[in-house]
């Protein structure tokens, strides 16, 4: 017993790094692995979805502790919302004419309009510096990688990876982020990157002419072909000049809420032939989007 | 190995992964045991030569799936951890409680660093070191509980001395 220990487990580890030291570097310049991703993932999905489940549980026991008198209040409350949203969407379409009229004259582009799927996020507790989250949605559902994730108050982030059942989405707090965007109130275009969990995003390369102001809307530009024209991304916080410095420390405070939003919409959305055309000939779009569409 | 033997390390290791991937509030996250981790080193210091290396390779595998990064990473981490236990075994089952604990939360520690040395050579930005510390804390302490409890179970379910 004493004496059994092989000496074998040190040469295994050299073995084994070597091999994984190669999957690793395969897994990042090539895209021979996606096979063997998929199939795991496939095989590890009734886990995510299982540890899904308590707090899917803990919800319909919410719903199902309700009182009748809870129930109907919470009735006539969103009955009267639904009213109040007809209203303004009267308004709205009318607008929408207008706008599409005036747009028209301009002799500028349509807008682009999406289609949307509901989604809702897997309760997940992924390693901590890694700003992503699992959709219960994937490619058996029509979800593709670039496609824009939104919850009620604005954009959380975009589509990464699919597999059959899931989906990846990379918010918009990570750092790998970047949203080309435009102030609401200026029509200053400039980046917001992600800072990390938890901390408020930066709005990036911006000198101290520039037109930024505290509590300022800043609004998707469209530029970039990632993410559509108009959807609200956060709003300016703070704006930090520090002498000596080219550009000024801007941060943005996200609209969305990227740590308690559960149920989010997927929008599909089409650029235009025509739009994408204009973006080239602007030299608005990288190479690389010339010749295939959105890609990651 | 036995049947009973398979069943209780499939058992362990999968309730360690849902552990590690269960839902909690953001403010607790970073305060998160490795609980992986440290059932892997468990397994080692008890299963000795037996352990197999290309097991935890397999569900570093399955971690790095799960979590979406560079496939090999997490097994790597683990590959190098399991080594380290596996070269000083002898060293850590006499050490005492107190020891164990501190040894624990350094092992934790260079877990961690691993994967942010091989994710900062990749060039994934890792902007945040305080969770690291927290969650080398909260395993340094879970780690004579969790050891207690296997060893009990194992006690009870598998006889590992007369099977050698």
């Amino acid at each position: 017993m004493l004496f059994r220990r092989a000496a074998g487990f040190g040469w295994r580890t050299l073995s084994l790094s070597i091999l994984m030291i190669g999957l690793m570097f395969a897994d990042l310049h090539y895209r021979y692995l996606n096979t063997v991703r998929n199939v795991l993932s496939v095989a590890l999905t009734p886990l995510q979805y299982a540890l899904s489940a308590p707090i899917d549980a803990l919800e319909w026991l919410q719903v199902s502790a309700a009182t009748q008198h809870q129930l109907s209040t919470e009735n006539t409350q969103l009955k009267q919302q639904v009213l109040l949203m007809q209203v303004k969407l009267q308004q709205l379409i009318n607008m929408q004419e207008e706008n599409s009229q005036l747009r028209a004259l301009l002799k500028s582009s349509e807008r682009i309009t999406g289609q949307f799927q509901e989604a809702k996020l897997l309760a997940i507790n992924l390693e901590v510096n890694s700003d992503e989250m699992i959709l219960d949605k994937g490619a058996e559902q029509g979800v593709t990688v670039g496609q824009i994730v939104i919850d009620v108050s604005g954009i959380m982030g975009q589509v990464i990876s699919v597999t059959p059942f899931t989906s990846r989405v990379l918010l918009i707090s990570d750092p790998r982020s970047g949203i080309p965007v435009q102030d609401d109130r200026s029509g200053f275009q400039a980046m917001i990157l992600g800072m990390g969990t938890e901390r408020p995003l930066s709005l990036i390369h911006v000198s101290e002419t520039a037109d930024v102001k505290v509590g300022d809307l800043l609004l998707t530009s469209g530029l970039g072909m990632r993410y559509p024209e108009g959807y609200p991304v956060g709003v300016v916080e703070e704006i930090e000049k520090t002498s000596g410095e080219p550009f000024m420390d801007i941060k943005v405070r996200a609209s969305a809420q990227l740590s308690q939003s559960r149920r989010v919409l997927l929008v599909r959305h089409d650029f235009s032939v025509e739009q994408r055309k204009r973006m080239i000939e602007a030299g608005l779009l990288p190479y690389a989007e010339k010749s295939s569409g959105a890609k990651l | 190995m036995n049947f009973r033997l398979a069943l209780l390390l499939f058992l362990s290791f999968s309730s360690a992964i849902a552990l590690q991937f269960l839902p909690v509030l953001p403010l607790l996250a970073p305060w998160v045991p490795q609980w992986l981790t440290l059932v892997a080193i468990y397994w080692a210091l008890v299963l000795d030569d037996h352990f197999s290396l290309s097991w935890i390779c397999f569900i570093g595998l399955c971690i790095d799936v799960m979590n979406g990064s560079v496939l090999g990473l997490h097994a790597l981490a683990l590959l190098w951890i399991s080594f380290l236990v596996l070269k000083n075994a002898r060293h850590f089952r006499r050490a005492g409680r107190m020891q164990q604990i501190l040894e624990m939360g350094l092992l934790i520690l260079a877990y961690q660093f691993i994967l942010w040395v091989l994710q900062g050579v990749m060039g994934q930005a890792v902007l945040q070191w305080k969770p690291y510390l927290m969650s080398s804390l909260s395993s340094a302490i879970i780690w004579p509980w969790l050891s207690l409890l296997l060893d009990d179970i194992r006690f009870s379910y598998v006889r590992l001395k007369d099977d050698r």
